[in-house]
């Protein structure tokens, strides 16, 4: 079971747990310029394993002035995520035509969005908020890279930048999603705008049972090693050689990175399957 | 894999040999394949090996609309339809195909034009013009006792240059009432999807004003507030929201569906630019019309709906945006603003001819359904043409078959032969065989 409490959960720092399906951690650093000009780390991570599922999520908050309060837009981001991707993991026991899947996928991203919406709004104090997008929400502004795993399948989802890798026992790695072509430089996507079609991407796929990590991170890891996504081919096999180290090393290593790079904060989120909680044969459904 | 090899040498039912050339596409009920028979191309659909039970009854129900009492066995009721030709005969008898036309290259999927990937992008005139062909192909299927069973976005095909039209993947359609319902859920009445009855033409006219709104509007229009509300769009709940408890997005009283801002923002924009009659054909269609089949918009009635918003086009002088005007709001003295930059923009002259109004911009024709035989879009009666040598000068262009007789504000006679034109001017009166028309600028 996860071991933290609802501050740890929803504080910048570290979440980790273990389950039937595996165990793993979040990690949110805060980068090296946010220390050197005192400013909050916007990031938020999650990892949370209960009886059922295991959620892992990473949420960068934008952090410029526009997005003022993008650090509680990532940790609700977070919040509304895990329940939302569970249940649509949980009803897609049958098998889903291709001409099904971009309405499910479609509606994963507007439930997100709704329920965030909602919670913002919550936050500014509305008493019973609907989720209806207003010009406020921009100040939360934030990205969310999540992955739900369970008995039903492995459900990924990612609204903006980052990445999300997996690596089997021959140690290649693979990345869940192809990177975005239409956003470019600075601009990403963000739940904080009014929803437009097709986004966010999501899949829901049944892993091989070689899988021994899969990672999401936010985009401030790539940002500091000049944006080569290849080199996450050495830095998955790097981590899972480290598995048993202690969080420190791991939270040096990470403001390290940022310290030599452009100073951003960085996020992680692993999760190491149980290998002998083979589950291949429960859900013989993969939409690519 | 292909199930059909290059080269392949097949028999139609009445023995002709077709010979299979390419593999062009695959769907989810078969494999269409280029073939050549006695020297002419077609398109030869051939249909997956059954392996349930469901599917050889499926079968056995699809030869069955294959013989000589099947529908068709007659030729189509629209050439719009690209309809079976014939059978083509498996030798191993596991399964069997039907020829039909190739599709021209001209035509793109309507799938296309709603994700907003058509090339050229068709303007709205030409979308008038499909949603007319469209509505006037299904009357025609209609009126010969058949229904398409399966109207979604996947069959028609549209050439985005002229608005022309073809509609494909008929090979579900049966005789009204007959067994064996094809549901696709987004497009299906509510009845069928709650299991009561079989297809008839008035399921299919549910399914036209999917198809119309989603073309018009770009979104689907039972999908609203109730779809953010519940973590899981799985069958069960859109079983819910379609079938059983249907409710619009723009309801206007029941608004437990409706468009949220940040989420619909294009479908309250696109809704919001039409004039108020169309606007009542779709609260029409997914209002009462849910509920009760015979209340639900007809062909006929679709086909002068999008006349009538064909006619009511113009273009903001300010910003050259394409608007629909409202003539209720003129006849109440509002003046319409542009949608797009909020200025008044002068409008063009107007031909009123009794009830009907057209607005003479440059792509404006005039029709038998203007003057004397409703609906008829087949037989023009005049269009506008320019000044051959001075090109910022327009005329209407006489394009029927008899002359028109015109009449100045100042007492004069003129006579306007087929293929003269008459300048625009304010306050003539044309005589269109029986009917008068009158162009007016204020």
């Amino acid at each position: 079971m996860t071991s933290f409490s609802e501050d740890v959960l929803f504080s910048n720092s570290q979440t980790q747990g273990q389950n039937q399906f595996g165990d793993g951690f979040s990690v949110s650093v805060q980068g090296a310029r946010h220390v050197r000009n005192d400013t909050l780390c916007q990031d938020s991570s999650l990892y949370l394993a209960t009886e059922e599922y295991v959620f892992c999520g990473v949420a960068d908050g934008h952090g410029d002035k526009k997005h003022a309060m993008s650090h509680i837009g990532s940790k609700l981001a977070l919040k509304v995520a895990h329940p939302i991707l569970f249940d649509a993991l949980r009803s897609l026991t049958q098998p889903i035509s291709p001409r099904d899947w971009p309405t499910i996928q479609s509606n994963i991203e507007k439930r997100i969005r709704w329920e965030w919406n909602c919670e913002c709004k919550r936050y500014m104090g509305e008493q019973s908020p609907t989720g209806e997008w207003t010009q406020e929400l921009l100040r939360f502004g934030t990205t969310l890279l999540a992955t739900c795993h369970s008995a039903h399948g492995t459900l990924f989802f990612q609204l903006g930048d980052g990445d999300i890798a997996i690596m089997n026992d021959a140690e290649e790695v693979q990345f869940i999603f192809d990177e975005d072509d239409d956003v470019t430089g600075t601009i990403t996507h963000s739940l904080c705008r009014p929803f437009e079609e097709n986004v966010s991407k999501s899949i829901l796929l049944h892993l091989p049972t070689d899988i021994r990590m899969i990672l999401l991170s936010s985009d401030g890891i790539r940002d500091c090693l000049q944006g080569d996504r290849n080199r996450f081919s050495t830095i998955l096999p790097w981590l899972n050689s480290k598995r048993d180290d202690d969080t420190e090393t791991l939270n040096k290593w990470l403001y390290s990175i940022s310290n030599n790079g452009n100073g951003d904060d960085i996020s992680l989120s692993i999760h190491y399957p149980n290998t002998h909680n083979d589950i291949s044969g429960v859900l013989p459904n993969g939409n690519a | 894999m292909a199930m059909l090899k290059i080269g392949q040498r097949l028999n139609t039912r009445e023995g002709a040999v077709v010979q299979v050339e390419r593999f062009l596409a695959a769907g989810g009920q078969g494999e269409v394949y280029e073939v050549t028979s006695d020297g002419q191309h077609f398109a030869l659909k051939w249909y997956f090996y059954p392996t349930t039970s469901e599917q050889i009854t499926q079968m056995e129900e699809m030869k069955k609309a294959f013989s000589l009492d099947g529908p068709f066995s007659k030729a189509p009721p629209d050439n719009r339809f690209l309809w079976p030709i014939t059978m083509v005969s498996d030798p191993k008898e596991r399964t069997f195909g039907y020829l039909m036309d190739l599709l021209p290259s001209k035509y793109q999927g309507l799938e296309r034009l709603v994700l907003g990937k058509m090339r050229p992008v068709p303007n709205f005139h030409i979308l008038c013009t499909a949603a007319i062909q469209l509505a006037e192909s299904f009357k025609n299927l209609h009126a010969r006792g058949l229904c398409y069973k399966d109207i979604n976005l996947g069959g028609p095909f549209i050439d985005p240059l002229t608005g022309d039209i073809v509609i494909c993947d008929c090979d579900n359609v049966r005789y009204n009432k007959t067994p064996g319902n094809i549901i696709f859920i987004f497009f299906a009445a509510p009845e069928l999807i709650r299991g009561e009855g079989n297809c008839t033409s008035k399921t299919d006219w549910h399914s036209l004003a999917v198809l119309l709104f989603y073309m018009f509007v770009r979104h689907h229009p039972l999908e609203g507030k109730r779809q953010l509300q519940i973590n899981v769009f799985n069958e069960l709940a859109q079983r819910e929201f379609y079938g059983n408890k249907p409710v619009f997005l723009f309801d206007g009283t029941d608004t437990s569906n409706q468009a949220v801002k940040g989420f619909h923002d294009s479908a309250m924009r696109n809704w919001s630019i039409y004039p108020k009659f169309l606007k009542r054909m779709f609260s029409r269609s997914f209002g009462i019309g849910l509920h009760n089949p015979d209340e639900r918009v007809k062909e006929s009635e679709w086909m002068a709906s999008f006349s009538r918003l064909r006619d009511s086009l113009y273009y903001c002088q300010y910003c050259k945006s394409p608007n629909f005007y409202d003539f209720e709001d003129h006849a109440n003295g509002n003046h319409q603003s542009c949608w797009r930059c909020k200025e008044q923009s002068p409008l063009p002259m107007r031909l009123e001819i009794g009830d009907v109004t057209l607005f003479c911009t440059h792509h404006m024709k005039l029709f038998a359904h203007h003057t004397h035989q409703r609906l008829n879009f087949s037989d023009e009666i005049a269009r506008m043409t320019q000044h051959p040598h001075k090109p910022d000068r327009w005329g209407l262009k006489n394009t029927g078959s008899g002359e028109w007789v015109v009449n100045t504000i100042e007492g004069k006679t003129l006579r306007v032969p087929t293929g003269r034109s008459l300048p625009l001017k304010h306050g003539l009166s044309i005589q269109f065989g029986s009917v008068t028309g009158r162009l007016l600028s204020k």
